[in-house]
């Protein structure tokens, strides 16, 4: 904390440092993320170029948008999203596929993304909980969240709305029995699953009428 | 692990009484009607069972099939704990705006919307309207968040603050109204003379300030009337908080699986102030307490000391499909203690529900499991199905 | 995770040129330079990112499967056989109709496997040739028999989730569920050599019990890759029916899981059945006794319940797992009746 010797004066804020160490040490740097068609095949030819630890330029199809960024062969998506693409929407829970807590959608799947490694991505496109408004327009799963009070530490609810919002992309009147097995592999600690089925459930209503 | 220590020692008494009353042939309600002198548990065991269904409750062994049903209930106590080193600050700003801060901390319990209700309802705002700054070491002290205590020694100081601030802004306020400080009051977002003849927003009763902001610092002050006990920052209020739990589960005895189907949960913490963050810390108690009840267990390899299931996958953990049908009630239980009168409720809904699982679990099957968790192996060594197999122990 | 080289192979025969090695073998070198220059195959990666997080798998080089179409079909052969690319996900397995149709056991076997999220990535050949959940085993504080070192820590220790049947020097159970279903099935596995040549074994004769092998799993060679798996056509009567019972309905490991496959004449009775055990043995166990059980018979509560008690004859549980027997009699028994439709 603050109150241990360091004072950023310089326009560092102490989320954005830890953030950066926390990046340095998955083995993940930042590019800059700027633009850049590079073909999926040139993307390709340029990853299997890569030896040891040493990174490697990658574009991300993250939101919509095309970020370019240097990762190591060992990063994982999760680590590259939460670190130099700045996307800390998406958590990392167990980081071992085992509470669905950093679920992103990969081709609108949803997926461990604590469990890929980001030079695995390749074009697919990423949604993060990031890119699931429309602007300043909630996707229906996340007004029904805030309405139902499904949140309570929100560390397993980016995750969990991911999985819903794919669940009703798929299946537009889903019974209780089918929220909850698209929901069986998120572990919410605080106990939100009653509250988050009634959103879904009710999302999924108000979307059809 | 929520309510810590009394989950454990609730999961042996809480079964003891029930074996009590079933050895005295007597219905376990009747027999905590006649041993339980609270006031506050009776009611909630006569709303509780009623809707519930107690009188639904059968004889251990009634389903034929592999799959026996069974109704089981249990009791928590909690004590009403403060902490009386809780303090915060409210702002009222010249350009109209309200903060207030403390270091509280918000871990997911909606502290941040209850300061903000409170505050907009001292002020005649709405609660979107009031700045919430929590978190920072360096606003004043808040209560830690553990043992239930942070509403109920935060709240407090909050409306005390509010209350104060406002007083200011009325002074401030009065000449341009034309009436007295004591004569205003603050009400749909406008402070107005008791008659409501004149008023003014209160953005323009604000703008009256000679200061860019006031602000005003309040602590948590004694329960009116004074605390049953006090160490150091902690105290205990003269009444302690509780509920009842009721709960239903089918345990098929082939393999052994407990699963539970629904409970009831009836719970008092004072003054209900959100009814929904409540429902929610009730839901996070019932649900840790049926996981605690049917799967939560560290494994420790005795001969090398290492904790072997240190992870998400074989610390097992109740998830979607495990989640009952949870029913709250909430026993409004008025006591005119403290500005607020709200007091905590998270580890109280923590408390019965393991043992109000395995007294159903006796009721379904006819055995006691009086091991935790009560598994697959836990249940089959119970019935005796394991073959050569003894009990867990 | 340490650091490695990547390449994504564009075709089959680029991945062959990698020279991979196996993971068993690897992790039996290590630590050594033959583990740390390893090159390993990866296919959804799920089960290799997992070692390598855990310390357990440090190659040089891993070579990404995921590129190579053909891996990634179903399709059936003249005459009615199904070939599934070993490339399929779970997920897909799960959902394909033809396979529902004709293969349900196996489409529930997937389908109930791991979480949605696993499922859309983890491929059925890496399922297949995935190393055991045991948690000695995925531990770097214990040294295992399998992992080379000197004694089994489950045979004292906690082994509530271990083996029943079959554990000779080593009581992991075979971590695959869709292989109980497959075995099952006879399923076969092909494989391409190093130099491309082609070979198919039967599953069942695939999968390696310790007292054949104690370090490693399965008959995979250096170099080889498993291409596909085949189902031979479905008989006509045929019905089957896969269960799995965990902790927890949602996201668990089994405790126990049954695949049943009957061959059922027109009069009723069962010609042939087959019932694999998953859970239960280092590999997917056939229970032999309950097979036999149910042949010629009619398929009832009675019938179904005896092949049950048959199914477990001869386990040999340890200090924590006997209530798997118990378990598993249910489980057969269900399974046996929900495979002939009386569920
Ligand atoms: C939390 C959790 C729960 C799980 N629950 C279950 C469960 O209930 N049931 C179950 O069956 N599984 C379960 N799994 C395991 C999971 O299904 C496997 O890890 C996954 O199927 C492995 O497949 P993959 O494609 O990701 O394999 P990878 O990790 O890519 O590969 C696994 C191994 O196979 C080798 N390999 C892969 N493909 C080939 C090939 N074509 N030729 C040669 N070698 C190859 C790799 O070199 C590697 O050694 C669970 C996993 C997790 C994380
Ligand atoms: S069961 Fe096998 S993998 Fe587990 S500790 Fe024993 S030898 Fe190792
Ligand atoms: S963080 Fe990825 S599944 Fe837990
Ligand atoms: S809201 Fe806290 S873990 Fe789900």
């Amino acid at each position: 904390m603050v109150g241990a010797g360091i004072i950023m004066t310089d326009g560092i804020t102490r989320r954005q440092f830890l953030k950066g160490t926390g990046a340095a040490m998955s083995g993940v740097a930042a590019l800059e993320a700027g633009l850049g068609a590079v073909a999926g095949a040139a993307q390709a030819a340029a990853v299997d170029a890569a030896a040891g630890t040493s990174p490697v330029e990658i574009v991300l199809d993250v939101n919509g948008a095309r970020r370019r960024v240097a990762v190591e062969p060992q990063a994982t998506l999760a680590e590259v999203l939460r670190g130099p693409l700045n996307l800390t929407g998406t958590k990392i829970g167990c980081d071992r596929g085992a509470c669905s807590a950093c679920t992103v959608w990969i081709d609108r799947v949803p997926v461990a993304s604590c469990m890929m490694l980001a030079i695995d991505v390749g074009d697919r496109p990423v949604v993060t909980i990031e890119g699931l408004a429309r602007g300043e327009q909630l996707h229906p799963v996340q007004a029904a969240f805030i309405a139902h009070d499904a949140i309570q530490c929100g560390f397993c609810t980016p995750g969990l709305v991911m999985s819903c919002a794919a669940l009703l992309e798929t299946n537009p009147a889903p019974s209780l029995d089918d929220v909850k097995a698209a929901t069986s592999g998120h572990l919410c600690r605080c106990g939100t699953y009653p509250h988050a089925f009634a959103a879904v459930l009710d999302a999924a209503k108000s979307a059809k009428g | 692990m929520r309510a810590p220590g009394n989950v454990p020692g609730a999961y042996a008494l809480e079964q003891m009484i029930d074996e009590l009353a079933i050895r005295l042939a007597m219905d376990p309600l009747a027999l905590r009607d006649r041993i339980d002198l609270s006031a506050v548990r009776r009611e909630e065991r006569r709303v509780g069972a009623a809707r519930f269904g107690w009188s639904r409750r059968r004889a251990p062994g009634s389903d034929a099939g592999p799959v026996k049903r069974g109704l089981g209930m249990a009791q928590s106590y909690w004590g009403a704990n403060v902490n009386t080193n809780a303090a915060c600050e409210v702002r009222i700003l010249r350009d109209g705006s309200v903060e207030i801060l403390s270091s509280v901390q918000d871990i997911g319990t909606g502290i941040g919307t209850l300061l903000a209700q409170v505050v907009a309802e001292e002020m005649g705002l709405r609660p979107e309207e009031i700045v919430v700054r929590i978190g920072d070491t360096d606003f004043p002290a808040g209560p830690p968040s553990y043992g239930s205590i942070t509403t109920a020694s935060i709240t407090p100081p909050a409306r005390n603050a509010a209350w104060r601030a406002l007083r200011e802004l009325f002074e401030a306020a009065a000449p341009a109204l034309g009436a007295p400080p004591e004569n205003l009051i603050a009400k749909g977002g406008r402070i107005a003379t008791a008659d409501n003849a004149r008023s003014l927003s209160f953005r323009e009763a604000a703008a009256t300030l000679r200061t860019d902001r006031i602000s005003v610092v309040a602590s948590r002050a004694d329960d009116y009337g004074g605390f049953a006990r006090k160490m150091g920052d902690s105290a205990s209020a003269r009444n302690a908080l509780g509920g009842v739990q009721f709960a239903q589960v089918a345990v098929d005895v082939e393999t052994g699986i407990v699963r539970v189907e629904r409970v009831v949960a009836v719970q008092d913490c004072g003054r209900p102030m959100n009814p929904r963050q409540i429902e929610s810390q009730v839901h996070g108690g019932v649900l840790m307490g049926m996981s605690y009840a049917l799967c939560e267990e560290r494994l420790l390899d005795r001969r090398t000391g290492h904790v072997l299931n240190a992870d998400l996958e074989h610390y097992k953990i109740g998830r979607s499909r495990e989640v009952p049908e949870i029913e709250m009630i909430l026993l409004e239980n008025y006591q005119g203690t403290s500005a607020t009168d709200a007091y905590g409720i998270a580890e109280p809904a923590n408390v019965a529900t393991a043992p109000a699982i395995a007294n159903a679990v006796f009721n379904a099957i006819g055995v006691r499991a009086r091991q935790l968790p009560m598994t697959p192996a836990t249940i089959l060594a119970a019935l005796g199905r394991i073959p050569g197999g003894r009990a867990r122990a | 995770m340490k650091g490695f080289a990547w390449t994504s192979a564009p075709d089959l025969a680029a991945a062959l040129r990698a020279g991979s090695a196996t993971v068993a073998a690897t992790m039996a070198a290590a630590p050594g330079p033959a583990a740390a220059n390893a090159v390993i195959l990866k296919a959804g990666g799920i089960d290799l990112l997992d070692l390598m997080k855990e310390g357990l798998l440090a190659p040089q080089r891993i070579v990404n499967l995921r590129g190579i179409p053909e891996l990634g079909r179903i399709a059936e052969e003249p005459g009615g056989a199904l070939r599934i690319g070993a490339m399929v996900t779970l997920a897909q397995l799960a959902g394909d109709p033809l396979i529902r149709a004709r293969y349900g056991a196996l489409a529930q076997a997937a389908g109930g496997s791991a979480s949605p999220q696993i499922r859309h990535v983890a491929t059925l050949g890496g399922n297949l040739l995935q190393r055991p959940r045991c948690w000695y085993f995925r531990s770097i504080h214990h040294d295992c028999a399998r992992k080379g070192g000197r004694q089994c820590f489950a045979f004292m220790g906690e082994n509530q989730y271990h083996a029943i049947f079959g554990q000779y020097g080593c009581a992991i159970v075979h971590p695959s569920t869709a292989a109980t279903a497959l075995v099952a099935f006879d399923a076969s596995v092909e494989l391409v050599g190093a130099r491309g040549a082609r070979r198919t074994v039967a599953l069942e004769n695939f999968l390696l019990g310790p007292e054949v092998d104690l370090q490693r799993e399965n008959a995979l060679a250096p170099g080889e890759i498993l291409t596909a798996v085949l189902l031979p056509a479905p008989k006509p009567g045929v019905r089957s029916f896969h269960l799995r019972q965990g902790e927890l309905d949602s996201f668990d490991w089994p405790i126990a899981d049954v695949a049943v496959v009957l061959e059922l004449g027109r009069d009723g009775a069962c010609r042939r059945a087959g019932v694999v055990l998953g859970a239960a043995a280092p590999v997917p166990y056939r229970a032999r006794g309950a097979e036999s059980a149910l042949a010629g018979q009619r398929i009832a509560e009675g019938t179904a319940r005896s092949a049950a008690i048959a199914a477990l004859a001869g386990a040999t549980p340890l200090a924590k797992n006997a209530y798997k027997v118990p378990v598993f009699e249910a489980l057969v028994r269900r399974a046996i009746l929900g495979a002939a439709g009386q569920a």
